[in-house]
C-alpha cells in the first residue's frame, strides 16, 4: 500500500513537472507589427512570421497596430504578460521614443531575439535635377544654406536622422517632412523637393526607369547590388563615425522578463529561419543589410543597440529635434 | 425675450461652439508658446489655431441665424429620452462586462469549426436577450434563437475565420 | 490578348468568386471592413502562388467596395466611409418600401463604375500617374478643402451646420501624434489617444449606434415598412442615367488616383455634381433620388481602378485597401513601380483579369442577393437593433483589437445622436476625420516649401492645378452663402 502511494506520488510529481515544462509554444502566438500593413516592417515581419510558424509548430497571428511612430503597438506588447505569446517586430524608432518624448519605452524594455535587417539608404535627385554628383549637391547646399530642400519620411525616422548627419558636417538643408518614405520620393520625382534619401526597398525600380538619379549610398561602403553608386564617405570621409551603423533597423523582440527557456526556444527557431533559403533569398532580393548575421551573441547585440541609441539620440538632441536630453535616461555621449 | 433666447437652439449651439473654438485657440496658442519650435509654419499647433478660428466664425454665423430666427417658434420633437438612457446603461454594462470579466476559454471543435465559450459569448448572449426583452420582443422562440444564432455566428466568424482576438 | 488569357484557369475564376462572396459579407456587415479582410488575406495567401493570391484579393476588394452600399441602403449604416453618400438617398428610398430598387441601381452602377475605372487602369495608367505626380502639397490640401466645402452643402439644408460638423471632425482628426513633428496633440493625457482616432469606431458610432439610439428615441419599435414594392424594372429604364454615371466614374477614377483622397471625396464630389447638373429629378435629392445612388456608387467603385494606378506605377497606395494589397505584392517578391507594368506584365494581367471577373461576380451576386436581402428592412426594429448594436461593438473592437475603441464608438454614437436631434449631419464629420491628417500635413508642407522658396506666393499658388482647385473651392463656398445665392437667383429671374 505504501509502495503504491509512493509510486502515485512520483507519478503526480512527474506529471507536474511535465506540465511546468510544457514545451513553448503550446497555443497560438500573436505577432504585433506596430506599423500599418504594407510598410517595410510589415513585409519583413510577415515573412518572418510565416517561416517561424513552421519552426514553432504553432500558428502565428500577425496583427498590425499602427500609429504614433510605432509606439502604440510596442506599448501593447509591453502591457501583455512576458510569456512569449506576444511577439514584436519593431523599427529603429524604438531607440528614440524616450528622447523624442513619444513614450517611456526603449530597447531596455524588450529582450531582443535577433536583429533582422537594415535597409540601406540612397541619396537621390529627380531626373531633371541640375545636380549630377554628390559633390555638386553638397556644393549647392554650402552655397545656399537652408535653401536646398530635402524630403524625409517623418520626424525622428531614419530619413530625418540622415539629414541631421548632414547638419553635423555643416550642410544646412531645409527638411520637409512627408508621410512616408515613398511619399517623400514622389515629392522629388514630382520636382517639388530637391533631394531625398529613400530606403532601397522602397526605391524599387525608379533607378532603372531613370526617374531619379542616385548620387550616393548613405553608408561607408558601396552596395553589392549597385556597385556604380559611390559611398557617402568617399566624398565626405569625416562622416565615417556616423555611418558605421544602419539607419533603418528592424528588430525582433519580446517583452523583457520573458522566461529564459522561452527566449532560448525563440532564438533557436529564429536562427533556423534566418539561415533558411527563403529568408536569404528574400533579403538578397531586397538588397538589405544583413545585420542578423553581424550581431549574433548577446554581447554583440547589446553593444550594437547601445551604440546606436547613443549616436542617434545625441545627434537628435544636439540638433534641437529631440526635446528630452539623452542624459535623463543614462545614454552616454558617443 | 430672455426666455426665448434660452430656448433658441441656434443660440445655445452658437455659444457652445464659440466656447469650444475659444478653448481650442487658447490650447493652440498656449502649447505653441511652450514648445521648443518657434516657427509657426512648422508648428504642430498651426492647424488647430486655424480650425479654431474657423469654428469661431461659424459659431458667430450660427448666432446671427439664431437672432434672426428668435421669434420663430421651435417645436422640439418629443421622444423617449428615458428609453435611450436605459439602453445606454445596458450597453455600458455590456462594455464593462467585456472589459472586466475574465473567463476561461472553453473550446470545442465541431466539423473543423471551433466553438468557443468565453466572456464575449456569454456577455453577448445576455446583452441581446435583455435588450430584446426591453424593446418588447415577447416571443420565446425569437428570444432564444436570435441571440444564440448571432453569438455563434460572430464567434465562429471572428475567432476562427478572421482570427480576431475577441475579449 | 493571348498572354492576358494565359493566366485564366478554372481555379483562378473560382478564387475570384470565393473572394467576391467574402467581400460581399465583409463589406455589408457594419464594422467589418474590406481593409481588415485583405490584411487577413495577406497571411492566409502567403504560401499561395502570386496569381492565386491576387485573384482572391481583387475579388474581396471589388465586391467589398460595392457591398458597403447594402448596409447603407438597408439600415442607414454605411459599410465604409465611401458608402456614406449612398445613405443620403438609398435609405430614404428603402424606407418607402423600394429597397429592392435602390439595391438594383447600386448593383448596376457599381458594376459600370468598376468597369470604367479598370478600363482606365488598363489603358491610361501611364498618363494618369504622371498627372498624379504633378499634384503638390497645396493641391492635396485644396482638394480636401473642396471636398469638405461641398459635403457641407449636400448633406444639410443649413450650410453653417454642415461646416460646423466638418470643423468638429477636423478637431477630432487632430487628436494623437502630429504627423510632421511627432508631438502629441489634444490627447488629454490619455495614452490610448496618442495613436489618434481610427475611422472605424467613429463611422460605426456616428452612423450605427446613433441610428439605434435615434430609433429608440422615436419609439416606433414595431413600425414596418408600408409596402414592399417589387416593381419590375426594365434595364432600359435603369440605364437612363448612363451619362451621369460616366461623368461620376470619370471623377471617381481621377480622385481615386490621387493618394489620400479616395472614395469618400469622389462620392461627395460626384453627388454634388449630380445635384448641380440635374435640376429636376423625379424625387428630390435626399428623399430617395436614384440619381444620388447612381453618382455615389459609380464614383466610389471607379475609385478601385483609379487607386490601383498609383499603387502599381508609383508604389503609392491610393487608400487603405491598396496599402495592404501593396504588402501582398512585396510579400510575393513583386516590386510595383514605374517598370512594373512592363516587367511584371503577367501579374498586371492577372490583376486586370481578376478585377474584371470580380465585376462580373459583383453583377451576379448583386442581382441574386438584392431581392432576398432587401427583406432585412422588414425585420422588426426591436430584433434588428440589438443585433446592430452588437455588430457595432464587435466592429469597433476588431479594427485595432482594443476595447478602448469600443468606448470611443459609444461616445461617437451619443454625439451622433445629439447631432441628429439638432439637425447637424454626421457625414461631414466622417469625411473631415478621414481627411484631417492629410490636410494638416500637406498644408504645413506647402508652407515649409514656400518658406524657403524665392517667391513664397508663387510657390503656394502659382501652379495651374492649384489655381483651378482654389477657384473651385471659392465658388462652392460663395454659392452657398445666402447673400450670393440671392444674387444669382435674381439674375436668373
Amino acid at each position: 500500500m505504501k509502495k503504491l502511494g509512493i509510486v502515485l506520488l512520483a507519478l503526480v510529481l512527474c506529471l507536474g513537472s511535465a506540465l511546468a515544462l510544457a514545451e513553448y509554444p503550446d497555443r497560438p502566438v500573436t505577432m504585433i507589427i506596430p506599423y500599418a500593413a504594407g510598410g517595410t516592417t510589415d513585409v519583413y515581419g510577415r515573412t518572418l512570421a510565416a517561416l517561424l510558424e513552421e519552426q514553432l509548430g504553432q500558428s502565428i497571428t500577425v496583427v498590425n497596430q499602427g500609429g504614433a511612430s510605432g509606439s502604440i503597438g510596442s506599448q501593447y506588447v509591453y502591457d501583455q504578460p512576458a510569456d512569449g505569446y506576444t511577439l514584436l517586430v519593431c523599427a529603429e524608432t524604438m531607440g528614440t521614443y524616450r528622447t523624442m518624448g513619444v513614450c517611456d519605452l526603449g530597447y531596455d524594455n524588450f529582450t531582443v531575439i535577433s536583429p533582422l535587417v537594415g535597409d540601406p539608404k540612397i541619396i537621390v535627385v529627380g531626373k531633371d535635377s541640375p545636380y549630377n554628383t554628390l559633390e555638386e549637391l553638397l556644393a549647392a547646399i554650402k552655397e545656399k544654406p537652408g535653401k536646398v530642400t530635402m524630403a524625409h519620411s517623418g520626424p525622428g525616422g531614419s530619413g530625418h536622422n540622415q539629414g541631421l548627419v548632414l547638419g553635423v558636417f555643416g550642410y544646412d538643408v531645409a527638411m520637409i517632412s512627408f508621410d512616408s518614405g515613398n511619399a517623400a520620393l514622389l515629392g522629388v520625382i514630382g520636382g517639388q523637393v530637391d533631394f531625398t534619401n529613400p530606403n532601397i526597398s522602397t526605391l524599387g525600380s525608379y533607378i532603372e526607369s531613370g526617374e531619379v538619379k542616385p548620387l550616393a549610398v548613405f553608408a561607408s561602403e558601396r552596395l553589392e547590388a549597385y556597385p556604380d553608386i559611390p559611398a557617402f564617405t568617399e566624398v565626405v570621409p569625416e562622416a565615417e563615425k556616423y555611418l558605421d551603423i544602419p539607419y533603418t533597423v528592424l528588430t525582433f523582440c519580446v517583452k523583457a522578463g520573458t522566461p529564459d527557456d522561452v527566449v532560448a526556444a525563440l532564438k533557436d527557431a529564429t536562427k533556423t529561419v534566418l539561415a533558411s533559403d527563403t529568408w536569404q533569398e528574400f533579403v538578397r532580393k531586397n538588397a538589405a543589410n544583413r545585420i542578423f548575421e553581424q550581431y549574433t551573441t548577446d554581447e554583440e547585440i547589446k553593444g550594437f543597440y547601445d551604440h546606436w541609441q547613443s549616436v542617434v539620440c545625441w545627434m537628435q538632441y544636439d540638433a534641437g529635434v529631440a526635446p528630452v536630453s539623452p542624459e535623463t535616461y543614462g545614454i552616454e555621449r558617443p | 425675450m430672455k426666455q426665448k433666447c434660452l430656448h433658441n437652439h441656434s443660440l445655445q449651439e452658437g455659444v457652445l461652439f464659440l466656447l469650444l473654438g475659444g478653448a481650442l485657440l487658447r490650447y493652440g496658442l498656449d502649447s505653441h508658446s511652450k514648445s521648443f519650435n518657434k516657427d509657426w509654419t512648422q508648428s504642430a499647433y498651426l492647424f488647430p489655431v486655424i480650425v479654431a478660428l474657423l469654428l469661431g466664425a461659424l459659431a458667430v454665423m450660427l448666432l446671427v441665424q439664431g437672432v434672426r430666427a428668435a421669434d420663430e417658434k421651435q417645436a422640439a420633437r418629443g421622444g423617449e429620452a428615458r428609453r435611450v438612457l436605459v439602453v445606454l446603461g445596458m450597453t455600458l454594462a455590456y462594455y464593462l462586462a467585456l472589459a472586466v470579466i475574465r473567463m476561461p476559454y472553453l473550446a470545442a471543435t465541431v466539423f473543423s469549426l471551433t466553438l468557443t465559450l468565453s466572456t464575449f459569448e456569454v456577455a453577448t448572449f445576455a446583452f441581446l436577450l435583455v435588450l430584446m426583452l426591453y424593446l418588447g420582443v415577447r416571443s420565446r422562440k425569437v428570444l432564444l434563437t436570435v441571440p444564440l444564432a448571432t453569438t455563434v455566428f460572430l464567434s465562429v466568424m471572428f475567432r476562427t475565420l478572421l482570427r480576431v482576438l475577441l475579449p | 490578348m493571348a498572354d492576358i488569357l494565359s493566366v485564366l484557369s478554372v481555379k483562378f475564376v473560382l478564387l475570384v468568386f470565393l473572394g467576391s462572396v467574402a467581400g460581399l459579407f465583409v463589406g455589408a456587415i457594419p464594422g467589418l471592413s474590406v481593409s481588415m479582410a485583405t490584411a487577413l488575406l495577406v497571411s492566409i495567401t502567403y504560401t499561395w502562388q502570386t496569381n492565386d493570391a491576387l485573384a482572391m484579393v481583387m475579388g474581396v476588394y471589388v465586391v467589398g467596395v460595392f457591398s458597403g452600399a447594402v448596409s447603407a441602403i438597408l439600415i442607414n449604416i454605411p459599410g465604409a466611409p465611401s458608402s456614406v453618400v449612398t445613405t443620403l438617398d438609398g435609405y430614404p428610398l428603402a424606407r418607402k418600401g423600394q429597397a429592392y430598387k435602390a439595391l438594383y441601381y447600386a448593383t448596376i452602377y457599381s458594376f459600370i463604375g468598376s468597369v470604367f475605372g479598370l478600363v482606365a487602369l488598363a489603358l491610361l495608367a501611364g498618363p494618369v500617374s504622371r498627372l498624379a505626380i504633378k499634384f503638390r502639397p497645396m493641391d492635396y490640401f485644396l482638394l480636401a478643402l473642396f471636398g469638405l466645402a461641398t459635403v457641407g452643402s449636400v448633406t444639410s439644408k443649413n450650410y453653417v451646420k454642415g461646416l460646423i460638423s466638418a470643423a468638429l471632425g477636423l478637431i477630432v482628426s487632430m487628436i494623437g501624434l502630429d504627423p510632421l513633428v511627432g508631438t502629441p496633440r489634444l490627447t488629454l493625457g490619455i495614452s490610448q489617444l496618442r495613436g489618434g482616432i481610427s475611422t472605424v469606431p467613429a463611422l460605426v458610432g456616428l452612423f450605427g449606434f446613433a441610428e439605434v439610439l435615434s430609433v429608440i428615441f422615436d419609439g416606433h419599435m414595431s413600425q414596418t415598412v408600408e409596402s414592399m414594392g417589387h416593381e419590375r424594372m426594365s434595364l432600359r429604364e435603369v440605364l437612363r442615367h448612363w451619362k451621369l454615371s460616366l461623368y461620376s466614374s470619370l471623377l471617381g477614377t481621377l480622385v481615386g488616383a490621387l493618394p489620400g483622397a479616395g472614395g469618400p471625396v469622389a462620392a461627395f464630389l460626384s453627388y454634388n455634381e449630380a445635384k448641380r447638373l440635374i435640376k429636376k429629378p423625379e424625387v428630390p435629392f435626399g428623399e430617395g433620388a436614384v440619381e444620388g445612388i447612381v453618382a455615389s456608387e459609380s464614383s466610389n467603385n471607379a475609385c478601385i481602378g483609379g487607386a490601383l494606378i498609383p499603387m502599381l506605377t508609383l508604389a503609392v497606395p491610393g487608400d487603405a485597401v491598396t496599402a495592404i494589397i501593396l504588402s501582398v505584392f512585396y510579400v510575393h517578391g513583386l516590386k510595383p513601380g514605374p517598370m512594373f507594368i512592363r516587367e511584371s506584365a503577367s501579374s498586371f494581367h492577372a490583376i486586370l483579369l481578376a478585377s474584371f471577373i470580380a465585376c462580373g461576380a459583383l453583377l451576379v451576386l448583386g442581382l441574386l442577393v438584392a431581392p432576398r436581402i432587401s427583406k432585412v428592412i422588414s425585420v422588426p426594429k426591436n430584433i434588428l437593433l440589438p443585433i446592430v448594436t452588437v455588430l457595432c461593438v464587435v466592429g469597433a473592437f476588431a479594427c485595432n483589437n482594443r476595447l478602448f475603441d469600443v468606448g470611443l464608438m459609444f461616445v461617437f454614437g451619443l454625439v451622433g445622436f445629439l447631432m441628429r436631434r439638432r439637425g447637424y449631419p454626421a457625414a461631414p464629420m466622417v469625411l473631415a476625420l478621414v481627411l484631417g491628417k492629410t490636410m494638416d500635413s500637406n498644408f504645413r508642407r506647402a508652407m515649409a516649401l514656400a518658406a524657403v522658396a524665392d517667391n513664397p506666393l508663387v510657390s503656394l499658388f502659382g501652379h495651374p492645378i492649384t489655381a483651378f482647385l482654389l477657384v473651385c473651392t471659392v465658388l462652392v463656398v460663395l454659392s452657398n452663402i445666402p447673400f450670393f445665392k440671392r444674387l444669382t437667383h435674381r439674375k436668373k429671374a
